[in-house]
């Protein structure tokens, strides 16, 4: 009777560490998948600045404007991979607006073209932030469902990918004033 | 700030030289008080004990008289010259301290409870565009147990003593955030909080902000690294707190006092040069915290 007890106590106790450990993997999944949309609202900002800001510029940014509408496409729900194939393209039509900007000394003068780029500065720190929060989830996922004993229920969970960083992304997004 | 003259060094060095003789007769006089009290309680009578208690007395009374004196005449002097040269409109009161409120009102996120709140070295002033209070605190811990025969004992313990620093930027911050360095007992555990990519930051700060993306913000590589770097100098643990309306505290249990005179065996160029070192090391965290773009809401202004 006492080996039927300590048989029940210890099932108990592995049953509650199971349940624990795989509500763990799904809190994690939760959080990547909120810091997954915390990326794509930082692009969304920093689309939206970029838009406003070529908006701004008309004549000058005819080209940028074109590839932003045709080329870059942003819809609620985009992957990882999708939200680092805007962000590069982001990156090249801000270069592009750069490199147009420093033609044209009567639009880097302008206060509101000023301001635009100062908020566009400040949607690549908040993605910069979102991109470090979604990374750390990420770790943490990864490491959870990697390490011994908790791997044992990790199942089919596969690791999941960083949201990397060009290394020249933050030279294009630079703004000089 | 007592309107006091301004005195030259030399003058400063020769009223430093008296206080220490002041303070070396106090010493002698309260050590043969001791030693006679103890004499006179123990071989030579109940007359020579008193008297030897009167001598002790007399004795602490000359040092405490020779220190605060001290204090009074030279460190003030320096002091504020010191701060003149680094800070517009500044006040100093060397007795006074930050407002109770302060303690009271800024969960800073300390692990233990406060009850009484003493303090000097009250500062108050401006530096290049930011308002600055700062005072030497010390929070202390009441506790009363009762003893087996049913008596009732209070028991004061000294649980913060160091810098409380309160900057103000005039500008709205992007998030509000708290940093509570954490026991070294618990830190290699890491529970709880916001977890940054430092293993380093995450096993010495606990991390507390209104959302994790805020806190990322606000807690770039380059302010986490300057942190670390700020609370391995300040020798003590440190607490953080950034309000959203635009003030950050920033208090550290050092165990040490700003602005104290030592033992007096100094001259007044050593001495300012100390004070100098101290006021340097609150505008280095102003100076890294002023840098830090991203603790800032750009989208308001406090001023006009």
């Amino acid at each position: 009777m006492e080996i039927l007890w300590i048989v029940f106590i210890l099932v108990a106790i592995v049953a509650i560490w199971a349940i624990g450990t795989v509500n763990g993997f799904k809190r994690k999944e939760i959080k990547v998948e909120e810091a997954r949309s915390g990326i794509e609202v930082a692009l969304t900002k920093r689309y939206d600045m970029l838009t406003k800001l070529m908006d701004t510029a008309k004549g000058y940014m005819t080209h940028e404007k074109d590839t932003m509408e045709t080329v870059i496409k942003m819809r609620r729900g985009m992957s990882v991979d999708e939200l680092q194939q805007a962000s590069k393209q982001m990156d090249a039509v801000a270069s592009s607006i750069q490199v147009t900007a420093e033609a044209y000394p009567e639009l880097r003068s302008s206060e509101v073209f000023n301001q635009l780029q100062r908020g566009i500065w400040d949607a690549e720190e908040h993605l910069q932030a979102a991109r470090r929060v979604y990374n750390a989830n990420v770790s943490a996922y990864n490491t959870a469902i990697a390490m011994a004993p908790a791997s044992l229920l990790a199942g089919g969970r596969q690791s999941m990918a960083f949201f990397e960083a060009e290394a020249h992304k933050r030279e294009d997004v630079k703004i000089s004033f | 700030m007592a309107a006091n003259t301004k005195l030259s060094d030399e003058e400063l060095n020769r009223i430093l030289a008296e206080k220490r003789s002041a303070l070396r007769k106090g010493i002698f006089i309260a050590v043969g008080g001791g030693i006679v009290t103890l004499l006179g309680f123990l071989y030579l009578g109940m007359f020579a004990g008193l008297c030897g208690i009167a001598l002790l007395i007399w004795g602490i009374i000359k040092i405490t008289s020779a220190t605060r004196g001290a204090k009074n005449a030279v460190g003030v002097q320096i002091v504020t010259a010191a701060l003149q040269e680094v800070f517009d409109e500044v006040e100093y009161l060397p007795h006074s301290h930050l407002d109770e409120s302060v303690v009271y009102n800024t969960d800073m996120g300390f692990p233990f409870d406060v009850d009484k709140i003493t303090g000097s070295d009250y500062v108050r002033g401006n530096y290049r565009g930011a308002e600055i209070e700062m005072s030497d605190m010390r929070l202390i811990n009441i506790t009363y147990t009762t003893d087996s025969k049913g008596r009732s004992h209070r028991q004061e313990t000294t649980v913060f003593e160091g810098l409380w620093l309160i900057c103000d930027f005039g500008k709205a911050l992007s998030a509000d955030l708290r940093l509570s360095e954490r026991s070294a007992l618990f830190g290699k555990l890491a529970i709880g909080g916001i977890k940054t990519e430092s293993e380093a930051f995450n096993q010495r700060f606990h991390i507390q902000s209104q959302s994790q993306h805020d806190a990322f913000y606000i807690l770039t590589p380059h302010m986490m690294e300057y942190i670390l770097s700020m609370d391995a100098k300040g020798g003590g643990d440190t607490y953080m707190r950034f309000l959203k309306e635009g003030k950050v505290h920033i208090a550290i249990n050092s165990g040490r006092n700003a602005f104290e005179m030592g033992s007096l065996n100094t001259d007044v160029a050593a001495l300012r040069q100390k004070f100098v070192g101290e006021i340097r090391y609150v505008t280095d965290i102003i100076d890294e915290l002023r840098l830090v773009d991203t603790l800032y809401d750009g989208s308001s202004s406090k001023t006009e």
